[in-house]
């Protein structure tokens, strides 16, 4: 079992065809041997649609939900593993943020990596694990939102509000009926898709021997996403304005002139930086944050 | 029914609408529509109910939570106001305009849930050093759960038992600026989470995807699904020059 994956990092060199045709093998042996059962995956699954919004945090957001959804699996999977069982639960313990039933598909597919991974295919690295969660957890909100939101929540609602108006106690309840049973139906599919899928794909691309490069394209994804959700999340503007010439100004427009979205980037990555400084002490930058903003807001500055 | 029951029931009506166990469910129950039959149950007048929680939800009607960030809790609007109007025998219209500011107090509301929710975080990062596998189990669901419990069913249970005067009174206490401060802070603490992503990924080589995402999302707009086609597509072109400097490297 390998250990210290993101250690070994990008220094690894590459595989060679032995080690590629037997972590095959030991894949198709795995087929025999899954741990993981058809009740594992739907109490997975419940756990998911149960917890994920409860746990939902600033600095990690819905981490422990994930953690939650996995936590049975996990510990069945490594049971004989202490070291790679913990290391398992940090990964999953880690930033996670995502549609709540689209993205049910990351979980089936974790779960098939975590098996094989457990079984013994060492080319599935914690690295590629993590990235292939945040490279889809993006991509995966911005169609489910818009898609649940947008179209199974809402539509609905036009319909049946105005009965409701009228009186009809029983429309009052159809839209939410519509939304829960889309929502259980969907994900539940996703989630077990997720799991076969996977499953599949991995085996393929074990075949391929295109391991890293898998990596490294779900990396830049990933990284890409984080960097348009940060733009489309965090907003921070200056109120600040002044006078020039005959005119008023405002701080914002000159700064979106030089460089839009200037003041929101500097709050990421100023965070990136103290984090990357002075370690991951959340509630202190929590407090810090708000303090600054509500200090910045009464002088009139934000 | 006596007024202390009707707040205590009130007040877990909106912790089961806005405490989130089983999403699916909790995003249904908390339409305002749905909240006003329930509420009105409560108060012995379903037809009223129905009358003030379809005319708020129609306020509410398309109100999208990307990325779980609420623009409007209407669980809250709907769980002060419509007690309110039917203790006070307001019309649909009056309701509507005294749901409004609660709607935006309930986004504070899960701004200090979020925050509150940390703790669970590093309390959980303890329990996985420590082995206690199963606690963290409860630290991930249950305790938050109750917790959140507290959180949301005391403003409401407090708002429907003292009345709508005293609890506008309250709003009107509050400095407009410690208000407009939260809510700033609550525009900018979703970076942490970003920043947070960014430190795990662990590739600083990589982080110049982060600025080109940031920026073009910045300066484009575009949705989500736009965006993971572009970022794939970059990533794809990387990997080419990547693979590329491998092979001229192993040649020579």
């Amino acid at each position: 079992m390998s250990n210290g994956d993101s250690a070994r990092g990008q220094e690894e060199p590459v595989m060679d065809q032995k080690a590629v045709q037997d972590s095959i093998e030991n894949v198709m042996k795995s087929e025999n041997v899954s741990a993981v059962t058809k009740t594992d995956l739907l109490k997975a699954w419940w756990k998911w649609c149960l917890a994920v919004e409860v746990p939902v945090s600033f600095d990690r957001m819905q981490a422990l939900a994930f953690s939650y959804s996995m936590n049975k699996v996990l510990q069945k999977l490594y049971k004989n593993d202490p070291d790679e069982l913990r290391a398992a639960f940090e990964r999953h313990t880690s930033m996670f943020n995502t549609n709540c039933d689209w993205g049910s598909v990351i979980h089936g597919i974790v779960i098939s990596l975590e098996e094989q991974r457990a079984n013994g295919a060492e080319e599935i690295t914690a690295d590629m694990i993590q990235s292939i969660k945040i490279g889809l957890m993006g991509p995966l909100a911005g169609i489910g939102d818009s898609v649940d939101q947008g179209i199974v929540a809402t539509i609905p609602l036009g319909i049946f509000v105005p009965m409701a108006l009228q009186g009809s106690v029983i429309a009052a309840f159809i839209p939410g009926l519509v939304y829960i049973l889309w929502s259980c139906g969907w994900s539940w599919f996703l989630f077990q898709k997720g799991y076969t899928l996977g499953r599949e794909a991995v085996t393929e691309i074990l075949h391929s021997g295109a391991i890293k490069r898998v990596i490294d394209i779900a990396s830049i994804l990933g990284i890409f996403m984080v960097g348009c959700l940060s733009a489309s999340y965090v907003k921070v503007s200056t109120a600040l304005e002044f006078t020039s010439g005959g005119g008023t100004t405002t701080l914002q427009s000159i700064l979106d002139g030089m460089l839009p979205g200037l003041l929101p980037f500097c709050v990421v990555m100023g965070m990136y930086l103290y984090i990357t400084k002075r370690g991951p002490k959340y509630l202190r930058l929590i407090i810090y944050t708000m303090v600054i903003a509500i200090v910045l807001t009464g002088l009139g500055v934000l | 029914m006596n007024d202390v029951l009707r707040a205590v029931l009130v007040g877990l009506v909106y912790w089961v609408s806005m405490g989130r166990a089983f999403y699916y469910f909790s995003f249904a129950f908390r339409k305002p529509v749905v909240l006003g039959v329930v509420i009105g149950a409560i108060y012995g007048d379903v037809q009223m109910g129905l009358l003030l929680g379809a005319s708020i939800q129609l306020m509410y009607m398309g109100g999208i939570e990307a990325g779980g960030n609420i623009p409007s809790d209407q669980g809250l609007a709907a769980c002060i106001a419509i007690p309110a109007a039917l203790v006070n025998g307001l019309d649909p219209g009056t309701a509507v305009a005294l749901a409004v500011p609660f709607g935006v107090l309930g986004v504070l509301i899960n701004n200090v849930r979020r925050t509150i929710n940390s703790f669970f975080n590093t309390k959980g990062d303890q329990l996985v050093v420590e082995g206690k596998y199963d606690a963290l189990a409860k630290f991930s669901f249950l305790i938050p759960w109750l917790a959140n419990g507290v959180l949301y069913f005391t403003p409401v249970f407090i708002a429907t038992l003292v009345g709508p005067s005293a609890v506008q009174a309250f709003l009107d206490v509050i400095p407009q600026w410690v208000m407009g401060g939260l809510s700033n802070a609550g525009n900018m603490l979703p970076a942490l989470g970003f920043a947070l992503t960014l430190v795990v990924m662990g590739k600083r080589h990589y982080l110049p995807f982060f600025v080109l995402g940031f920026f073009l999302y910045e300066l484009l707009g575009f949705s989500m699904l736009t965006g993971a086609v572009i970022g794939l597509c970059f990533a794809m072109i990387a990997s080419l020059f990547v693979q590329h400097n491998e092979k001229e490297v192993l040649d020579v």
